[in-house]
């Protein structure tokens, strides 16, 4: 099965004063139909940077953009015009973003920014989008449907908002929605409410879903396969399940140590990661991570480790030259 | 109001009143009856009486309100399913409890229409008469009140009077019926100038806040370029252009005329000859005039110089409204940069434009005031509220304070302008789609 997103070797710097940002580093990603990926990892790691250069929005003079290969639905886009750009973005690719609150036009009503995407790619007439519109609304669960269709963003709650971001990102049903941190505006049981209807709508219309996320717990829920952020660059790769119960590389470890567990006994204490994200102007020569790392080996700090297959489990990769069980044996 | 004499069920917060606005513009008509009324010298008794009358009822009107008030802060309805409403019921709403901002719109409604109905009947009346010049009786209501190019012979510099509502000129004119003509002109070119200066204000600066970088940088050095040239000096430029091309159209058209008068005299050498003499420029000058008459001049002119602030303004409210995410989450729809700045971008700007539109429409009437006071622009017989004030003021002096000649259409500029800044502050709140909805 052909992939639907394939990405080889993203990279996208910004020159600034004091260097060149590296936010993405040689980023791979590949997305299978209907399947859906989570992106982790800390704040500044690279993400949102990973997902606008994906859906094309990074302003291209500033930030300099190159790759062996964006490709989606066989079509090379790497290369693509902005007016090519315009007829994917929201027709077959869409987004759905962090803030529900700022990511609405308060100036137009729900139904005119709903029916936006159709009159854009499906050059709907205007009843047409009113209806269509309608019926997404109550698809994405908010009751009384055609009197919220004449209301401002602002009569709106935080999780019904998102509810319309998902809407409007449903429109022309796309292949591929890439969800930008959905769920960290929203407290904690609008969070499951959104992450269940993100669910549904990928099980009943088959849409791919790219969720990037911060929250282990989250990508935990909702993801077949998991990629771990660490300085722009992918660290470990595997499915959710092999990830969560053996995580190969350091980072990955960390980062599950520091969130709390129900299992976890009582007055226990988490484990922040030491120190600080690096300096994404001037990373180290070695592994990016090493300063931080608890396994850190000589040859860290001399050569930065690629992403290779784990041993034993050939469907997962990290870029680590330790293995954590036994550190005195470097690979 | 525990001795109201209204039952409970009567009781309405100020904002819900069905006679709150009648009361308070009742009030605004009864002082200006009655500063009218006042600064007539013959005032009649009838006169005075309608003044009572007026006071009498407006009275009446404040004290039911008084005695059926209720305080704001008990709602009167509970507030069910929150329903959408379109933004613009919502905002008749705000704008109805906007007091002040309503009775001001009342009164420049009033005057507006009041200037709108003279030029109305200055116009159509002659049609109606097949053409025929105006031969009213001098003493007749149109020729009093509504023909503001009739001289009345022997009533020169009358004072106010029940005859000359506002008194008259150093012709003889009727100062009431110039001051609605005058009214009509400056109100036109007050809202075209500031048509065409927010158009061009607006398209520019958000085109230059939304593109950004280089073309940014240049269009806005090109707005500090026409800063730096003083505002009057192009427009003074342009009127002086304009008129020397009017100067060969005139001439061109009484070569016309005698080439006419030839034809009908059947002369045909003479209308070669004379043929023969008009050069192409006075054609041109010709045409261009009949294409841009003077009135229309002042407009692009005023127009063109003062659209350079709206532009500032815009760019600013632009750079930082294309950062915001609902631009971003546009762009992520599909949306091209045209749908985004006209669509996403202009309505956010809305609240600035107009607020700064009400404050643009005074400074056009004032600049064109000025352009007339230096014999630029409008021109006799027409006239407007600023040459009609600064008529006045030459016919001020010491010994014969004439004072009405410069108090009417003084005071109706003034009462227009400070209307037109609180329906300006009305709009802005009614407008905000985040205001109160109550």
């Amino acid at each position: 099965m052909t992939a639907l997103l394939d990405v080889v070797n993203l990279r996208t710097s910004f020159p600034t004063p004091s260097g060149l940002v590296r936010a993405v580093d040689g980023v791979n990603l590949k997305v299978e139909p209907g399947g859906s990926v989570g992106i982790v990892g800390e704040s500044g790691s690279g993400k949102s940077v990973l997902s606008l250069t994906i859906m094309g929005l990074v302003a291209c003079p500033p930030a300099i953009i190159t790759a062996d290969k964006i490709e989606f639905e066989g079509r090379d886009l790497s290369h693509a015009s902005q007016a090519q750009w315009r007829g994917v973005r929201g027709n077959r690719l869409a987004m759905i973003f962090q803030d529900p609150m700022t990511s609405l036009n308060p100036f137009l009503t729900v139904g005119d920014q709903l029916a936006e995407p159709l009159i854009v790619h499906r050059q709907a007439s205007a009843a047409d989008a009113r209806n269509k519109a309608k019926e997404l609304l109550q698809r994405v669960g908010i009751p009384a449907a055609s009197e919220r269709l004449d209301a401002y963003p602002h009569q709106f709650s935080g999780g019904m908002r998102q509810r319309v971001m998902i809407a409007m990102a449903m429109a022309c049903e796309p292949a591929l929605i890439i969800a930008d941190e959905p769920t960290t505006a929203l407290d904690v049981t609008v969070q499951a409410q959104i992450l269940d209807l993100m669910r549904e709508i990928r099980e009943s219309a088959g849409t791919a879903f790219v969720l990037i996320t911060h929250d282990m717990g989250v990508a935990a829920g909702f993801c077949d396969e998991i990629n771990v952020m660490y300085a722009g660059r992918v660290v470990e790769r595997g499915s959710t399940r092999s990830i969560f119960r053996d995580p190969r590389h350091p980072y990955t470890k960390a980062l599950l140590e520091s969130v709390p567990r129900l299992d976890d006994p009582p007055g226990g204490r988490f484990l922040p990661i030491p120190g600080q994200p690096p300096d994404l102007t001037s990373l180290p020569v070695g592994c990016s991570y090493a300063p931080r790392c608890r396994w850190v080996q000589p040859g860290c700090l001399e050569t930065a480790p690629t992403l290779v297959p784990v041993e034993n489990d050939p469907a997962r990769t990290k870029a680590c030259f330790v293995d954590m069980a036994d550190p005195k044996g470097q690979v | 109001m525990s001795s109201s004499p209204f039952p409970a069920r009567f009781r309405r917060p100020w904002n819900e009143h069905p006679l709150s606005l009648p009361a308070n513009v009742l009030w605004v008509f009864t002082v200006l009856l009655a500063t009218g009324v006042g600064l007539l010298s013959d005032f009649s008794i009838l006169a005075w009486l309608a003044v009572v009358g007026m006071t009498i009822a407006a009275t009446g009107v404040t004290w039911v309100v008084r005695s059926t008030l209720d305080s704001p802060n008990v709602s009167s309805k509970p507030s069910d399913v929150m329903k959408g409403t379109s933004l613009w019921k919502d905002a008749l709403r705000r704008w109805r409890r906007h007091q002040m901002a309503t009775a001001s719109s009342v009164v420049l409604l009033t005057i507006a229409l009041a200037c709108a109905s003279q030029h109305a009947l200055i116009h159509l009346v002659p049609i109606a008469m097949n053409q025929r010049t105006i031969d009213f009786a001098p003493d007749s209501f149109f020729s009093l009140h509504i023909d503001h190019t009739r001289t009345h012979e022997g009533h020169t510099y009358q004072p106010p009077s029940s005859r000359h509502w506002f008194g008259t000129d150093s012709l003889g004119r009727d100062l009431f019926a110039r001051t609605l003509f005058g009214g009509g002109i400056s109100f036109l070119v007050g809202l075209v100038g500031t048509l065409v200066s927010v158009a061009i204000g607006v398209s520019w600066g958000a085109t230059a806040g939304y593109a950004g970088g280089r073309i940014d940088t240049w269009m806005m050095r090109a707005v500090d370029i026409l800063y730096g040239l003083p505002f009057l000096f192009l427009v003074i430029l342009i009127m002086t252009l304009v008129n020397g091309l009017g100067t060969i159209a005139s001439k061109a058209e009484q070569r016309y005329a005698e080439i006419e008068m030839n034809r009908a005299q059947g002369d045909l050498a003479q209308v070669a000859a004379l043929e023969e003499k008009i050069t192409a420029e006075e054609r041109t000058a010709l045409w261009m005039t009949r294409l841009f008459p003077p009135i229309v001049v002042v407009f692009i002119a005023i127009g063109l110089v003062s659209w350079l602030t709206m532009a500032r303004i815009t760019r600013g409210q632009v750079l930082s409204l294309r950062e915001r995410e609902f631009v971003t989450a546009a762009r992520a729809i599909g949306a091209g940069p045209l749908r985004i700045i006209f669509l996403h971008i202009v309505p956010n700007l809305l609240g600035p434009v107009i607020v700064y539109s009400t404050l643009t429409i005074p400074e056009i009437m004032l600049s064109e005031a000025f352009l007339s006071f230096i014999g630029l622009g409008i021109s006799e017989p027409s006239c407007s509220w600023g040459t009609l004030a600064s008529e006045g003021l030459a016919g001020i002096n010491v010994i014969k304070p004439r004072w009405w000649l410069m108090f009417y259409p003084a005071a109706a500029l003034s009462i227009s302008l400070f209307c037109l800044n609180f329906i300006g502050d009305g709009l802005r709140d009614a407008l905000d789609p985040k205001g109160d909805r109550r």
